[in-house]
């Protein structure tokens, strides 16, 4: 069953010419850890938000928990927690404050309320802060503090605007840790990023989002692999080079560039194993000496730049 | 929820409205109700040829009652008259007699050449005079064989009016028992008869026929009059006697009485705390969260829109409305502990009822506004000018607009400029708390107008405050469902 889905999705701001969000159709799988990627501006934080019934589409529909979002956004919203890209507390009261108040709004359990809530802010590293006025708090404490407020009611699906944002080196490694964490506990999240190394590291497919249209959905290391092609390189350590096989590799389906500097060819292009035998077997077969080989992988960042450059 | 805000506003408010309301309770400690004691007093010249002059003084309570053993003074008053000023020189003292009656003679052999007068030992003020000796002018104060004096007491509170009693005694001062008493009444500025001693009323004066005098020769209509000319005439056998007394609208000082203490609050202090309370208090309910993210985290949980905007409604009337009943029940029991006397219960009621709906309908208006509102500083901005819109501008606004189109003071501008009020949750609180005042007559600052014909239909005020109750209501759930998710 799908967590999330999203039919047509449009959303044109008041007085605004241009939409924000165009047809966007997408569905998430239960189990799934899903990130969107976009630039600025792409439209992520507005489909989350249509998402969480914080904004209503121009036209479309979209179903959370299998629960339509505009006919039903009270019951949807029991399945979800959410963290906001910038959570809004009330400085006056402390961090468990406002999870009691989250957790009285879900309408959990209080006999055990005071356990739970413990434990959430012990499981996102606050369990000292608590107890402290959320004025005090550090932007990271902030963020932390929203992440225990999605992860609250214990929900089925979490959609998290940018989490990693704000939090030091150690919190970014938590937040990865808790996304698998989620997973293995057969959870769904729905995740926007900009940090793209975290997102391939963590994500099952990767949804990308230009201006509103979304324009690729695939696991990330598919949409390395066909898009980042051109940034990839296999580096070869040659002697004996023959200047007339470089002709012959650039003719080679996937390859993009050829260049030589010192002993070193540079071989640029879509590289898949194929294409590598070939390169190999084309420069024996001139004689060429291979002293070394090695192929840089081409990553989600090179695939992210390449699809939104080709776009503008 | 802004608690340092609250308890600063509702301290303000305690401020003026004890302040004031202590302010106006009477010093002596106590409302000068109607006096314990009415003197009539009568000056006579003993038979047609004026030869004897003399002075009497009956003096009863306002219930009707003779007062026996009352001290009173008969004075030479030399120069002229002035009501209560100066020690006059006292000639002789008598008290009441069993029928309340105390009788001065023989004044021409005793005292000629003077003017003389009595007064009550217990307060100032010539009830009667009479001139002897050479000053004495035969003729010109010979009446139809008798001599009727008029005593009025204004009763002030929710009832209001006025009750009339008079003493009748012949030209030698005796009192006259079993005179039929007669009141005809006239409007106020309506043309009296003239002359006035043989005035008779249309459907003659049978008709008008109101009791007899008692054994003393007084007496006493109990019920409270309203206001008009009274041509009042007692007779008895050869005697007779008109005069006439006035009973004007009546416009009692807001001194007067415990309702009006409290009411004067509700006039001054209640129309522009409670909306300033209101503001500070709801100007930023929604357009802060919005600002700071939390509204956010709000509607993104399992929570209605509706639900939200209630919740909203509650926190902020809910945290006012204590403060504003305590403070208005604290007035009620200061006028009550200083004075021993409390308003109307029916007035408490109706007076706070009035309240809570300014209080509501501000908050409610504020609230909508700040949903509306793109930031904090707009909220504030709008919230402010309608607060000085209709707190305090609008009540100058309509009466000059209603000078447009009637001439100032008259009844089609008066009806004009208390239509236009309802404009405001102000003007609608200011009319219903005039209308629950009886006898005050005061619409805010307008002052004091007609009477009850000219003033708004209650349900007309009632419609219209239920008006200003939910179209802000519905403006509010409105911004939070639609306006707010649009983005």
């Amino acid at each position: 069953m799908n967590e999330i889905e999203t039919e047509k999705l449009t959303k044109v701001y008041r007085g605004k010419k241009t939409p924000a969000l165009i047809d966007l159709t997408l569905s998430v799988p239960r189990g799934e850890i899903f990130g969107f990627l976009g630039p600025n501006g792409a439209g992520k934080t507005t489909t989350i938000r249509i998402l969480m019934t914080l904004l209503r589409p121009t036209t479309g529909s979209a179903r959370v928990a299998g629960l339509d979002v505009l006919k039903n956004p009270m019951e949807a919203m029991r399945h979800v927690g959410f963290m906001p890209e910038n959570p809004g507390f009330y400085s006056g009261l402390s961090g468990k404050q406002h999870l009691r108040y989250y957790a009285s709004l879900y309408g959990l359990d209080r006999s055990r309320f005071d356990g739970h809530l413990n434990e959430v802010l012990q499981r996102v590293g606050l369990a000292d802060a608590g107890i402290r006025k959320v004025k005090t708090y550090s932007l990271g404490m902030k963020r932390r503090l929203a992440l225990a407020g999605a992860l609250l009611s214990d929900p089925e699906l979490l959609i998290l605007d940018e989490p990693s944002l704000g939090l030091d080196p150690e919190g970014m490694a938590f937040v990865r840790s808790l996304l698998k964490e989620l997973q293995q506990d057969g959870r769904t999240v729905f995740l926007s990023s900009h940090l793209l190394g975290e997102i391939e590291k963590v994500c099952t497919r990767v949804g990308i989002l230009h201006r509103g249209k979304l324009l690729r959905v695939d696991a990330p290391r598919e949409i390395s692999k066909a898009f980042g092609g051109r940034q990839a390189v296999l580096e070869v350590e040659t002697r004996n080079m023959v200047p007339a096989v470089l002709d012959e590799l650039r003719a080679l389906q996937g390859v993009a560039q050829v260049e030589v500097k010192d002993n070193t060819l540079r071989v640029f292009g879509a590289l898949d194993d194929d294409t590598v035998i070939e390169v190999n077997r084309k420069l024996v077969a001139k004689g060429v000496s291979i002293l070394s080989s090695r192929r840089v992988e081409p990553d989600l960042e090179a695939a992210f730049l390449a699809l939104t450059e080709a776009k503008t | 929820m802004g608690s340092p805000r609250l308890l600063i506003i509702a301290g303000l408010l305690a401020l003026a409205v004890l302040a004031g309301t202590y302010a106006l309770l009477p010093s002596s400690g106590g409302f000068s109700g109607p006096p314990a004691q009415i003197p009539y007093g009568f000056n006579y010249y003993g038979g047609l040829n004026s030869s004897k002059p003399g002075l009497a003084i009956l003096v009863a309570s306002p219930t009707g009652n003779h007062l026996q053993g009352v001290e009173v003074r008969l004075v030479n008053i030399t120069g002229p008259i002035l009501t209560g000023e100066g020690n006059y020189p006292v000639l002789e003292t008598h008290l009441t007699d069993s029928s309340g009656w105390a009788q001065f003679g023989d004044l021409q052999n005793l005292y000629p050449d003077s003017r003389l007068g009595v007064i009550l030992a217990s307060r100032q003020g010539i009830i009667a005079s009479v001139l002897t000796g050479s000053r004495n002018q035969p003729g010109s104060l010979v009446t139809d064989g008798g001599v009727l004096a008029i005593g009025t007491v204004q009763l002030s509170g929710a009832s209001g009016g006025t009750i009339i009693s008079l003493g009748f005694a012949d030209q030698a001062g005796q009192p006259q028992s079993g005179a039929d008493v007669y009141y005809w009444r006239l409007d106020l500025g309506a043309q009296l008869p003239s002359p006035l001693d043989a005035a008779a009323p249309p459907d003659g004066w049978n008709q008008h026929r109101v009791g007899a005098t008692d054994a003393s020769g007084y007496f006493i209509h109990s019920d409270p009059l309203g206001p008009g000319q009274y041509i009042i005439r007692a007779s008895k056998g050869a005697f007779n006697y008109i005069t006439v007394t006035t009973v004007y609208s009546s416009t009692s000082s807001l001194n007067s009485g415990p309702d009006s203490v409290l009411a004067f609050s509700g006039l001054f202090f209640i129309p522009l705390i409670l909306p300033l309370m209101a503001l500070i208090l709801s100007y930023d309910a929604i357009a802060r969260e919005k600002t700071e993210g939390s509204l956010d985290m709000l509607l993104s949980k399992p929570v209605t829109r509706t639900g939200v905007a209630f919740g909203k409604l509650a926190g902020a009337f809910g945290s006012m409305v204590f403060p504003v009943v305590a403070v208005l029940l604290a007035a009620v029991a200061l006028i009550w502990a200083t004075t021993l006397q409390a308003p109307t219960s029916g007035f408490i009621a109706s007076f706070l009822v009035e309240a809570i709906f300014l209080l509501l309908a501000y908050t409610l208006l504020f609230l909508a506004i700040s949903s509306l509102a793109r930031s904090l500083g707009t909220a504030l901005l709008i919230s402010l000018l309608f607060f000085l819109l209709f707190s305090i501008f609008w009540g100058v606004a309509t009466a000059l607009i209603a000078g447009l189109f009637a001439p100032v003071g008259s009844v089609a501008w008066f009806q004009i400029a208390t239509t236009m009020s309802l404009s405001s949750p102000t003007g609608v609180y200011q009319q219903l708390l005039s209308q629950s005042i009886q006898g005050l007559n005061a619409i805010g600052f307008i002052g004091s107008l007609g009477g009850s014909a000219e003033q708004q239909p209650l349900i007309a005020l009632i419609v219209a405050g239920l008006l200003w109750l939910t179209a802000p209501l519905v403006l509010f759930l409105y911004a939070l469902k639609y306006r707010i998710a649009e983005g």
